[in-house]
């Protein structure tokens, strides 16, 4: 088994790992391209891993940092197999599942059922394990999928397709998991349920690796992070000190700006202003948020130089980045005064919850007067989960009144 | 190899998937098996015994003998081909042994030949031919020698176009010469319709030897010949190396090329 011999299942060792795609200008298909244009020009060599040295222990999470084209998909398919690399190793010990996509081999016109089996051997279980978890994956994904179980699951919609496909690959216990970018499926009530569960495969001692550009998912389920840049390992070390870093280069290249960008959790500014204190209020007497509901986004601003008549904003966005709302105190041409080095003011946003239920984000932050510099800006500084009984699907709460009469 | 045992499962999931899916959608479902070679058999023996007068005893049974193999080795081949590459999500998203993609194709046609091999039989018998039964173990290796030769081509094929797909436009033509390469609708006996030099082409086909056996087994109720059944294992041996070679020296690269 190469350099190090066996090792316990769940380990992985990549060692110094290269690999390239050949990248046509115009895809060349044909047998005359083929056999007639075997001439360097046909395609340009692109190496999307360079040098790759890495090394999982059992029972190590690991999170894959890095910008698009950074080469983390490609690591990651190279230590499920499906790449080979183009120089250097990878072994993998023990059995490996990966979720690259959810549904994967799912066949349209087969049953649930069919699919579950198929999908199972496919990662590699056999019929008789996949007996043993049958009921809890149909379980996990939810009574909607369990009805529909015997049916094609062409019929499903797109949202019950990913839950089955997420509870089969969540149920079949390997002993290296890959998970790329497949986290944010569902409401939040799934998604709660998806992380739950990846946290016990992780107790059960799983080698996870996973890709996501959501640092904070990231940080709160790896223990490990590596940081990707072009094909390079820059950076190794804890997941929160991996993604800081990480976080702290996107403030750089962007530079302090760029306002309305959706930047995964980055904070920066001038520093003239500190926004503190982000906290989210809800009604007298609870601690959730349910669709229609009044709640308050609240700060405290304090400035850390003399500054005019300050701008304050309030982005929200859905958990996915669509952009919902955004307002703030010079569009409403609301004054706010000067304030000294020192002096501190109390920002309330107050707002009604027109929400359906899911994950909501709220980015808030402080600027010059004119809106056109960033004192201090915190992009998702305030996460928050609208509650709800399910009547409608989608973001906004219309508050349909449905009436149906004799024509 | 090894790796391929372990894959059993997904073989017989994938094998039972494509032959469910296949029918899944049809009215009359799984009938088609036999009916598509009943009703090519009905416009042959329409065209030949009246149009031409082509002087062959029992010519439904010589046709089906004929046909049913070399349905069996296209449908395998050319299905096959397009396996790989219509399974790309599957190739680019999880590793599994690749094999498996054109094997499951040969296996669910080798249940459609077995199915219509059986209801041959049938009809044998109730037009009161027995003979065929001392003949049973030809058949079986006759069966296990196109089975061989068609998974050679299939792997070939299906691992080939991965790389230029032109292989996929190609195949239908190609099979239909095949076809008529091979003496499915035609007598091969001196005195009949052809001359001897494309008879001696015609001998050539590896197809004519295992349609030879079969016939061998069911038309003519006796053992081949010694060189027929030679050459066969052969040809069999020979396209199932060159195809799982060469299959498996591509398929570490179709993830990045599918």
């Amino acid at each position: 088994m190469g350099e190090g011999g066996a090792r316990p299942p769940g380990s992985v060792v990549v060692t110094d790992v290269w690999e390239s795609f050949k990248i046509y200008s115009e895809r060349a298909e044909g047998i005359r391209d083929r056999l007639f244009a075997r001439r360097k020009s046909v395609g340009e060599e692109f190496w999307a891993l360079r040098g790759v040295t890495l090394e999982l222990e059992p029972g190590d999470t690991v999170a894959l940092i890095g910008e698009n084209g950074s080469g983390k998909s490609t690591l990651l398919k190279v230590i499920a197999g499906i790449l080979p690399p183009s120089r250097g190793a990878v072994h993998t010990f023990g059995r490996t599942a990966s979720m690259l996509e959810l549904g994967a081999g799912f066949h349209g016109d087969l049953t649930g059922r069919e699919n579950v089996y198929l999908n199972g051997s496919i990662l590699g279980f056999s019929r008789t394990y996949v007996d043993t978890v049958f009921d809890d994956m149909v379980a996990f994904a939810g009574p909607q999928v369990a009805d529909a179980i015997d049916r094609p699951v062409r019929t499903y919609s797109s949202g019950m397709y990913l839950r089955l496909g997420f509870a089969v690959a969540v149920h079949l216990q390997p002993d290296v998991l890959i998970i790329d970018e497949v986290l944010a499926v569902g409401d939040a009530v799934f998604q709660k349920q998806c992380f739950d569960r990846i946290h016990e495969l992780k107790r059960n001692g799983v080698t996870i690796a996973v890709v996501s550009h959501d640092l904070d998912t990231l940080s709160s389920l790896c223990e490990r992070g590596v940081w990707l840049d072009r094909g390079e390992v820059v950076a190794t070390g804890t997941a929160i000190e991996v993604v800081d870093r990480y976080r702290g280069h996107i403030v750089e290249v962007q530079g302090g700006g760029e306002v309305g960008k959706w930047q995964g959790g980055a904070i920066y500014g001038s520093g003239a202003m500190s926004i503190t204190d982000i906290r989210l209020e809800t009604a007298p007497g609870t601690d959730t948020v349910t669709t229609g509901d009044a709640v308050a986004v609240c700060f405290r601003a304090t400035a850390n130089e003399a500054v005019e008549n300050p701008v304050f904003g309030l982005i929200v966005r859905a958990n996915d980045g669509t952009y919902l709302y955004d307002t703030n105190t010079l569009w409403r041409r609301q004054a706010t005064g000067d304030l000294g080095a020192g002096e501190a003011l109390e920002v309330r946003f107050d707002l009604t919850a027109h929400l359906l239920p899911g994950r909501y984000v709220c980015t808030v932050a402080a600027s010059r007067s004119d809106g056109k510099q960033v004192y201090d800006w915190h992009t998702d500084a305030l996460g928050f989960d609208v509650a709800g009984e399910f009547v409608a699907n989608g973001i906004v709460a219309l508050d349909a009144t449905i009436t149906v009469g004799s024509a | 190899m090894r790796e391929l045992l372990g894959a059993r499962e997904l073989l017989r999931n994938l094998t039972v998937r494509e032959l469910k899916v296949r029918y899944k959608r049809s009215a009359l479902g799984f009938l088609w098996t036999l009916l598509n070679p009943l009703l090519m058999m009905a416009v042959f023996t329409a065209i030949f015994s009246t149009l031409f007068k082509a002087d062959i005893d029992r010519f439904w049974l010589y046709f089906l003998t004929g046909y049913l193999p070399f349905a069996f080795f296209q449908a395998s081949a050319q299905v096959a081909t397009g396996s790989v590459v219509g399974n790309s999500n599957l190739v680019k998203k999880v590793y599994f042994p690749r094999a498996v993609l054109p094997l499951a194709v040969v296996l669910s046609q080798a249940v459609h030949l077995l199915l219509g091999l059986a209801v041959l039989l049938v009809a044998e018998a109730v037009t009161g031919h027995f003979d065929w039964i001392l003949y049973l173990p030809m058949l079986v290796v006759a069966i296990v020698l196109l089975a061989m030769f068609s998974t050679g081509l299939a792997m070939l094929l299906a691992g080939a176009n991965a790389f230029v797909r032109d292989i996929q436009e190609f195949t239908t033509v190609a099979f239909l010469m095949w076809f008529y390469a091979t003496p499915v609708i035609y007598p091969l006996k001196d005195g009949g319709p052809l001359p001897s030099w494309v008879q001696n082409l015609i001998r050539l086909n590896p197809l004519t030897e295992y349609v030879q056996l079969f016939r061998s087994a069911l038309y003519d109720y006796r053992w081949p010949g010694l060189p027929t059944l030679l050459g066969a294992c052969v040809a069999s041996v020979l396209m199932l190396s060159l195809g799982w070679t060469v299959f498996n020296r591509l398929a570490p690269r179709f993830a990045k090329e599918v």
